[in-house]
């Protein structure tokens, strides 16, 4: 015969055990879902090794709708197409990050960016940049204009460029911006001038 | 005295017969009120009961239109199950609680005979929170438009000797019609159509005033005029023209007043005919009157602007609210400009004046086979204040073309000046009003492929963060239409600029 203190001393310890059990289990499902998160939210940063290069980054601000210019520092891929595609990313993660000049969607990335002789730089979108970009003229022109003035800026023979979503052209971005034409740099850096 | 007894008894009599006679009366004469619901492909009524000054309907009349209702009674409360979302009214509470909403009403909801009665003032948020489609309540008209049913119509005076005004409808309407004189009265019973402002005065030797009125479940237009006016269908029940009786063939010199005929019967659709406004329209109510209204072209040109309230249908914009779209912000504020640009003596056309999807390239199309000879897309936002105006982002120095055709992708390079001279000129005549104002060039769709002059203007709140109480103003939005028509009318007048 059990006596009765051993006994509720014996319950008491199987509640705390199994309360302390769910806590973890909890915790390792939350550990999950935030690893998950920030491995689709955020685009690939520059590779960390290599030279450090200064690049200047042309980062939208919703609020003063303006674009200003950013000095940052990156390692850069040596082919062009995979410079144009770091540094779209590394202006993203500007957008990406809370709190945001520009927020732009969660999972909004650069899948690839292609160089076609005559300065023509064709930008390939995925889906969630579309889908969930925010709706407006202003605000639409603001995303295209920083990322083209930070391809111009930092790319000399940038000339023109196009955008596609997902591999394939699109009439608009979000409603507004007309994605079907090609995006002049010098008439993007007028444009910046003209929002100061 | 008995033959006092008996007078008295006879009077008494008399009395009450006349008494139940006029309750009687009363009791036939006495409108039936009721709610009209709107669906997008039909349409049903429902009785409203009053008590206590406040107008109910009882709810389940209301719900069994949406679906098998299930329908649970307790002692103070019932509970409706209507698509899986029940709610929950208590006898004497002003709050429901409907799935996981609590809807507050102005007045207590009522259990009575196994059902509840609602107030008839919340019934957009009873009704939306179980159907989740938007629903839109007209209260003092009783009348309801569930998941956009509401069709707005433009009304458009073509100015002569003897004037005509256009009604355009988005479907085919049957209204009631009633002449008397110099006013005609359209009653819509079944038509879900609705106005953007309450009444328009027009300086028209002809037309003097058009009134919308909404009451007891049905929408009522009035039209009046200087000499008796008359009614006739066209486009298969979407046009309705107003216009003067014909004078009579033969003088008999016998009638005193002119008897207006009856409705002509279905007339041929007339084509595409993009010059549909006379000049003088001034809509008052929610509109202020304008200014000036500057005498039209003398050559008779059909000079016209293409008005394109952006976005629509399956396509909203921006959405501010859960129940305010961009698409709906923009409808209005292009029936003001309309009406701003008719007083002004400018023509226009409405690309879409109900919630149509239209694809970009479908707004250039018609503007470009209208030949328009302005366009101008609206779009409404809640970033930023004030109004910027936007030209294509072309360079002028681009090659004119030679020829009837020009490339697709940059059909507005030749009017590229034109279009940031008259966006200068806007941003200017919007500043004057002591609004914000800039003015950019900007690659928005479809303004590259338009072949004429075109801006696109996006409208944001009055002052930085604003809502969209802010931006939905009549106040502000007649203030931007003002002075977007008049920058349009005086570019008009400058030699070279507009056609």
């Amino acid at each position: 015969m059990i006596p009765r203190h051993m006994q509720i001393t014996l319950g008491l310890l199987l509640l705390a055990f199994a309360a302390g059990g769910t806590y973890m289990f909890q915790l390792r499902q939350h550990d999950i879902r935030t690893a998950r998160n920030s491995s689709t939210e955020l685009p690939v940063a520059a590779p960390a090794s290599g030279p450090q290069t200064s690049v200047m980054l042309a980062v939208a601000y919703d609020d003063d709708a303006v674009v200003e210019s950013r000095q940052s520092n990156a390692a850069l891929p040596p082919d062009r197409s995979g410079r144009a595609r770091e540094l779209l990313r590394l202006l993203l993660s500007n957008y990406l990050q809370q709190p945001s000049p520009h927020p732009l969607g969660q999972g909004s990335d650069v899948r690839d960016v292609f160089v076609v002789e005559g300065g023509l730089y064709v930008v390939d979108l995925n889906s969630a940049f579309a889908e969930e970009h925010p709706s407006g003229i202003l605000v639409e022109q603001l995303t295209l204009a920083s990322m083209v003035e930070t391809l111009a800026a930092n790319l000399p023979d940038v000339r023109r460029v196009r955008f596609l979503v997902d591999g394939k052209e699109r009439s608009t971005l979000a409603g507004h911006a007309d994605l079907t034409a090609d995006y002049d740099a010098a008439a993007i850096h007028q444009f910046i001038s003209e929002l100061r | 005295m008995p033959w006092i007894k008996q007078g008295v008894t006879r009077r008494t009599l008399v009395c009450i017969a006349g008494a139940m006679f006029l309750l009687l009366i009363k009791s036939f004469s006495a409108e039936e009120k009721r709610l009209t619901v709107y669906l997008p492909q039909t349409n049903f009524q429902v009785p409203v009961t009053e008590n206590a000054a406040h107008e109910y309907v009882r709810l389940l009349d209301l719900l069994e239109h949406f679906g098998d209702v299930n329908l649970k009674a307790e002692k103070f409360s019932i509970k409706l199950k209507l698509a899986g979302v029940e709610g929950q009214f208590v006898d004497g509470a002003q709050r429901a609680h409907i799935g996981r909403a609590t809807i507050q009403a102005d007045a207590p909801f009522r259990i009575a005979d196994g059902n509840v009665l609602a107030p008839v003032s919340v019934l957009d948020q009873l009704l939306g929170t179980y159907i989740k489609k938007p629903v839109e309540l007209h209260a003092s008209g009783r009348r309801m438009f569930v998941d956009g049913a509401a069709a707005i119509f433009v009304a458009d005076l073509k100015r002569s000797e003897s004037s005509t005004l256009q009604l355009k409808f988005p479907l085919a309407v049957n209204p009631t019609i009633s002449t008397e004189g110099g006013r005609v009265r359209l009653t819509f019973s079944h038509e879900p159509v609705v106005f953007y402002s309450n009444a328009i005065a027009y300086q028209d030797k002809l037309i003097s005033q058009l009134t919308f009125s909404e009451q007891n479940g049905t929408a009522q237009l009035d039209i009046t005029g200087t000499a008796p006016l008359m009614a006739s269908f066209s486009d298969g029940g979407r046009g309705i023209a107003i216009a003067a009786v014909p004078a009579p063939q033969k003088a008999t010199a016998t009638a005193a007043s002119p008897t207006p005929p009856p409705v002509t019967g279905t007339a041929p659709a007339a084509g595409v005919t993009p010059a549909p406004a006379g000049p003088g329209a001034t809509p008052v109510g929610t509109v202020p009157a304008a200014p000036t209204s500057p005498a039209p072209a003398a050559n008779g040109a059909r000079f016209f602007v293409m008005i394109d309230a952006a976005h629509g249908g399956d396509e909203p914009g921006a959405k501010f609210t859960e129940q305010t779209m961009e698409k709906d912000v923009v409808l209005i504020l292009a029936h003001r400009l309309r009406a701003e640009l008719q007083s002004h003596g400018v023509n226009s056309v409405m690309l879409r004046s109900s919630d149509q999807t239209l694809s970009t390239e479908q707004r250039a199309v018609a503007a470009n086979t209208q030949r328009a000879d302005l366009y101008i897309t609206i779009h409404a936002t809640l970033a930023g204040k004030g109004v910027r105006v936007y030209t294509a982002m072309q360079s002028s120095a681009a090659p004119l073309q030679s020829g009837p055709f020009l490339p697709w992708s940059s059909a507005q390079s030749p009017f590229v000046g034109r279009s940031r001279n008259l966006a200068a000129a806007v941003a200017t005549e919007i500043g004057g009003k002591g609004l914000s104002a800039s003015n950019l060039g900007a690659a928005v769709a479809p303004l590259n492929n338009i072949a004429a002059p075109a801006l696109a203007l996006e409208v944001g709140p009055r002052g930085l963060g604003g809502g969209v109480d802010s931006l939905e103003k009549a106040t502000y939005q007649n203030l931007i239409a003002q002075a977007v028509a008049t920058a349009i009318a005086n570019q008009r007048a400058k030699p070279g600029e507009l056609p």
